[in-house]
């Protein structure tokens, strides 16, 4: 009996290690070895060490901040199969592990990863929507405190109503809003983000006043509009394919300056009068004064692993917009990005 | 047979054996302190990424079923319920083990959950599409509504001490608003702590107040184990064909409450396991052997629980729209394979939705072969001797809180609510109502901010519906039938 129950203390003291630490590294030793099956022959790897790299870069597990809850972020999956393809094509010895630091909106992980060590062991998760709550509410990671290394995803905004819905245009639903200021609703999963900025601009751009609220989740407002308790949602194009698919939800406009490919019918908030532009572009990065080699070098890894035919074939069927950018691209798309924010801000601020 | 083919693949060797894996791990997982279905799930999330589909969506689905059953084990036998989930578990269930009935107890909450799970899980098979309609129709403030009822149950569970139930109650809702405002992103009633920044943090909370009160308790009663003088381990767990059909009805009824419950978005299990337990008792003849280890009690819950898991299912594989959040995880696992959820799952990919499903059906075997067989085993943890049992409970409870977020602070806070948790079990303050005011405040708050801010400008066409209407008087009548003889009485009176 106390063999036993030596056993079982054991045993549940271990689950419960094992339990926190696979939280937080979300990796372990045997899906990266079973994970080999398809090695990939085919040439497309095409990854030069820079001259100046650390000759034994990465001799340590590289820490990815992610700073909400992960799970069901599309873009995680996709960065865990880059990360993985790398890994296994650059036979590096250790892994990228997924560190979730979630709260406050995504306040904790950011600020951690601002003020990590630069030394290229630490990346995060930064979508442009992190410099417009960085300028609101003047904390620390803002646009220069990070070399943006690759971009993964990008999302237009949209703005969609449910499929019975009277409104069918853009117009129609700020027509309204202008008939009948405060009442027509309109979620958003947060009212200081990108989406929250978006309507605000369309408010001024339009004089109109809708009643903008604030959800949990964008599944949360995609229940409400489809229900009828929502008159309109603003979200992005990757939230809404399926509800727009199984026909209960229809599309009004969208964010980016050109047409997407899921909704080409749909126009964008441009063409329909209104100089504003939303789209969310979700890159990785590393805190400011990262050697720029390792920078490069890493920007190199996740395109050559975008590009390979394992990984596309993996994310065939997932609902992701694939806008990859490497590292010049995406460092001069950030910072555009952010003193455009700041002129906004300084002229009109959001909060 | 289509259906019949979707079944037989999960019969591959490899297959079942990840399945039982997973219900292995799911059991241990769920009845440590602190760990739960969603601990399961996330460790395995990315080992399924190299599995097959069907093989990886069956292991989640396995740690889902037992993860959810493994909690009563613990909750039963030594009143440590890890989450609010299992807040009603320990109502009759720890009672009934201090009664020296703990076997019976293990088997009691073992064939409930399996008739539950099985329950919710038919319901997903057969009528899912037309279920899913369910998810939808219930906006901000009909969710409002019917959290409502689980508040209103607190008045049910607050028994003889009313005046202390109250006012536990009370406490609950204060400590439900410290951290972010849901609606404006602002912290509120922090006082700067980094800690409590973004809330009072639930799993370390209830870990606190239940387990580690608990660890305190033991200390102080200094008992030998936690069932003294009795035979606990004499007899079998398997019921008699009477006492099943005693709790037939209650069982069925409870599964039925979970499974709609369960697929209402974020109502969840403690509303479920509440809503059932209070109309059983209702219904009883004898109300007032409820709390005092009537199995009735033990059995709605444990039905309504388990067949919630079924019920969240069905928003999540139709729209998308996760029920709670360990079925949010299951977004992930589909996503992984590269299955969106909505219409075409269950058309395109039929072969992976329904033997999704039937792993459901499967996992839920498993619970009844490791709960029957596995009772005395669990059982013998009441005859375990204190001085093992309390560094062991004490050891899960802070293992526990730090893995709910990783954040040793919480460490802290679970010692901080054991300490208040012990008072108010000595001094008589009842902690379900408390726990069921922290959990159900929050939401309540939120949705019924959210529901007035769309209903500016068009109050009634929000609340002059039937839903709502319907819900609002349901409400009326839970809130007065506890006080209904009363005011009759009062009336003729007069």
């Amino acid at each position: 009996m106390k063999r036993l129950m030596a056993m079982l203390l054991a045993l549940t003291l271990s689950a419960g290690m094992f339990g926190c630490a696979d939280v937080q590294n979300g990796d372990n030793p045997q899906e990266s070895e079973s994970s080999q099956v398809a090695l990939d022959t085919s040439t497309s790897w095409d990854v030069v060490r820079p001259d100046n790299l650390p000759a034994d870069y990465p001799n340590t597990e590289i820490r990815f901040i992610y700073p909400f809850n992960s799970s069901g972020s599309t873009t995680v999956i996709y960065f865990r199969l880059l990360a993985e393809k790398i890994k296994q094509m650059e036979g590096w010895k250790y892994s990228v592990v997924l560190n979730q630091r979630e709260g406050a909106g995504g306040d904790i992980g950011w600020t951690a990863a601002a003020e990590a060590e630069a030394d290229g062991y630490t990346i995060t998760f930064t979508p442009t929507s992190m410099l417009i709550k960085a300028i609101g509410e003047s904390r620390p990671y803002t646009g220069d405190a990070f070399e943006y290394i690759c971009n993964l995803t990008s999302s237009p905004g949209v703005i969609a109503v449910a499929a019975n819905s009277p409104y069918e245009t853009l117009e129609d639903l700020l027509q309204a809003a202008q008939a009948s200021p405060g009442v027509v609703s309109i979620g958003v999963t947060s009212s200081t983000g990108g989406e929250g900025l978006a309507v605000m601009q369309l408010e001024k751009a339009s004089g109109t006043d809708l009643n903008m609220v604030p959800f949990n989740s964008g599944t949360e407002i995609i229940a409400a509009v489809s229900g009828g308790h929502c008159d309109a949602l603003c979200l992005n194009v990757g939230d809404i394919i399926t509800p727009v698919e199984d026909g209960s939800l229809k599309v009004l406009a969208v964010g980016s300056e050109e047409r997407s490919a899921e909704f080409p019918d749909a126009p964008t908030y441009q063409e329909c009068g209104y100089d504003v532009v939303q789209v969310n572009s979700r890159a990785i990065a590393a805190p400011a004064g990262t050697d720029p080699a390792i920078v490069q070098y890493l920007s190199d890894c996740f395109k050559a692993a975008a590009n390979s035919p394992d990984v596309q074939q993996q994310i065939a069927d997932i609902p992701l917009e694939l806008d990859f950018m490497s590292h010049e691209e995406v460092q001069a798309l950030f910072m555009d990005s952010y003193e455009e924010y700041l002129t906004l801000w300084n002229t009109s601020p959001w909060m | 047979m289509e259906l019949l083919s979707y079944f037989t693949q999960l019969l591959d060797p490899q297959t079942m054996m990840w399945i039982f894996i997973g219900a292995v791990v799911g059991v241990i997982l769920g009845a440590l302190p602190g760990m739960s279905a969603t601990t399961g799930i996330t460790i395995f999330l990315p080992l399924t990424f190299s599995l097959p589909p069907v093989t990886g969506l069956a292991t989640l689905a396995a740690i889902y079923v037992t993860g959810s059953y493994g909690g009563n084990i613990t909750a039963v036998l030594i009143n440590t319920p890890g989450t609010s989930d299992s807040l009603f578990m320990v109502l009759d269930g720890y009672p009934m083990t201090l009664k020296g009935e703990g076997l019976k107890a293990i088997g009691v909450t073992t064939l409930t959950a399996f008739v539950g799970g099985v329950i919710g899980t038919v319901a997903l098979l057969m009528i899912a599409p037309q279920l899913a309609r369910i998810a939808v129709i219930f906006g901000p403030f009909e969710l409002f509504l019917t959290v409502m009822m689980g508040i209103i149950i607190i008045i049910g569970i607050v028994k003889e001490e009313v005046m202390k139930g109250l006012m536990s109650a009370v406490l609950g809702f204060l400590c439900s608003m410290v951290g972010l405002d849901g609606l404006t992103g602002k912290s509120r009633f922090s006082f700067g702590i980094s800690a409590i920044h973004d809330e009072l943090p639930m799993v370390p909370l209830v870990l606190g107040l239940f387990a580690c009160a608990q660890v305190f308790m033991l200390v102080a009663e200094n008992k030998e184990s936690i069932v003294i003088g009795k035979d606990t381990l004499k007899g079998s767990a398997w019921l008699s064909l009477k006492e099943m059909k005693d709790l037939a009805f209650e069982t069925v009824r409870s599964s039925v409450i979970g499974t709609v419950v369960g697929i209402i978005p974020a109502a969840g299990t403690t509303i479920a396991a509440g809503l059932s337990y209070n109309l059983a008792k209702r219904a009883d003849p004898d109300p007032s052997s409820f709390g005092k280890g009537n199995p009735k009690g033990l059995a709605t819950v444990s039905a309504a629980n388990n067949a919630v898991v079924g019920g969240s299912m069905v928003p999540l594989l139709t729209l998308g729209i996760p029920g709670n959040g360990t079925s949010a995880l299951f977004l992930s696992g589909l996503f992984i394979h590269g299955l969106a959820p909505g219409n075409k799952l269950f058309t395109d990919n039929a072969a992976y939705a329904y033997g999704l499903l039937f792993a459901f059906l499967l996992a839920n075997v498993f619970i009844l072969i490791f709960g029957m067989f596995g009772a005395k085993a669990f059982v013998y943890v009441t005859k375990m001797p204190s001085s093992v049992l309390i560094p062991i409970i004490a050891a899960l409870c802070v293992l526990g809180a730090y893995s709910y977020r990783c954040l040793p602070s919480d460490m802290v806070i679970v010692l901080i609510t054991g300490v208040v948790g012990y008072y108010m079990m000595r001094t008589r303050f009842p902690i379900a109502p408390f726990v069921l005011a922290f959990v159900l405040g929050k939401s309540a708050e939120i949705y019924l901010r959210r529901a007035v801010m769309l209903m500016n400008g068009k109050v009634s066409s929000v609340v002059l519906q039937p839903l709502p209407l319907v819900l609002i008087a349901i409400d009326i009548i839970m809130l007065v039938a506890p006080f209904w003889k009363d005011i009759v009485k009062a009336v003729k009176k007069r």
